[in-house]
């Protein structure tokens, strides 16, 4: 299998979008966020860790940073783990969690190497990589079942 | 294609020669990154982090686990690429950019929700995709 780096049709795997399967991957990444940070679950201690304090982390704060950044990027992120999976002719959902899983790898890698510098604490360090890869291998998961 | 022999084959087959020098690149780049001179003043300022915080522990944990973690990383570039057949340097550029940039655009998510402050996102990120490029850049050079 040799690939050459045509370029019409690199800009081929980024237009044509999966609208269904690629805003379903945000959805999910999204809920899962939610669920992660949830005051019962994760909440509490990561404000503590992060030095947050309650009024910072308002539901109406949170709402506005999901909805202008975090959805983007999201979706930005779904597109190029979709257009890795066609350049991979990877198909199915077990395909789509090893990519996604190894890309949250990438991700939870790259944060250790700056939170150790940073010395942030090992458990923020949990909690933000955990999410990270969770949420990674979940949208590799829906976009490989549906392409 | 077999999904679980192309993974056990990606994991026999490291090319050492290869991740090791992407390694090592890495390290100068985060070495010239974060010298005092350049980024590394600010970047402890808006850490909060006090020039004596260098010399302790922690930091040469820092120090201790940043190679491991990079090489770790060196030998996933590689493996996409070997995947791609991606074995120049521009080819295996690309590679690393773009993985590099799903690492940004997750550290943004999160660098937002903790508040922090935006020119040492500008200074974490922007080390993460010079060093990740560099290093899918020397990874086709070898390859």
């Amino acid at each position: 299998m040799t690939i050459t780096l045509n370029f019409p049709n690199f800009i081929g795997l980024l237009t044509d979008i999966e609208w269904i399967s690629n805003i379903l991957a945000v959805g999910v990444a999204l809920t899962i966020g939610v669920v992660w940070y949830h005051a019962r679950v994760f909440g509490t201690v990561w404000r503590r860790l992060a030095h947050l304090e309650l009024q910072d982390v308002s539901l109406k704060q949170r709402a506005k940073t999901a909805l202008i950044w975090q959805t983007p990027m999201l979706f930005i992120l779904a597109v190029d783990m979709t257009a890795f999976l066609r350049h991979l002719q990877w198909h199915g959902a077990l395909s789509g969690l090893i990519l996604g899983y190894n890309f949250g790898l990438f991700v939870a890698l790259f944060i250790a190497i700056h939170y150790l510098y940073d010395m942030r604490p090992a458990k923020l360090f949990f909690i933000t990589a955990g999410y990270s890869m969770v949420a990674l291998s979940a949208m590799g998961f829906v976009i490989g079942a549906m392409l | 294609m077999n999904l679980l022999s192309d993974v056990l084959h990606i994991i026999a087959n490291i090319s050492w020669a290869a991740d090791i020098s992407a390694t090592i690149v890495s390290a100068i780049i985060g070495i010239i990154w974060y010298h005092p001179a350049v980024f590394g003043t600010r970047w402890m300022q808006l850490v909060g982090l006090e020039p004596e915080d260098m010399k302790s522990v922690r930091s040469r944990n820092a120090m201790f686990w940043n190679l491991p973690i990079t090489f770790f990383i060196a030998a996933n570039i590689a493996a996409f690429c070997k995947h791609f057949d991606y074995d120049t340097p521009a080819k295996a550029f690309l590679v690393g950019y773009d993985l590099g940039l799903i690492i940004c655009l997750f550290l943004a998510i999160h660098y937002l929700y903790e508040q922090r402050p935006l020119a040492l996102y500008g200074i974490t990120a922007g080390y993460t995709i010079v060093s990740m490029s560099a290093m899918g850049l020397v990874i086709g050079m070898i390859l």
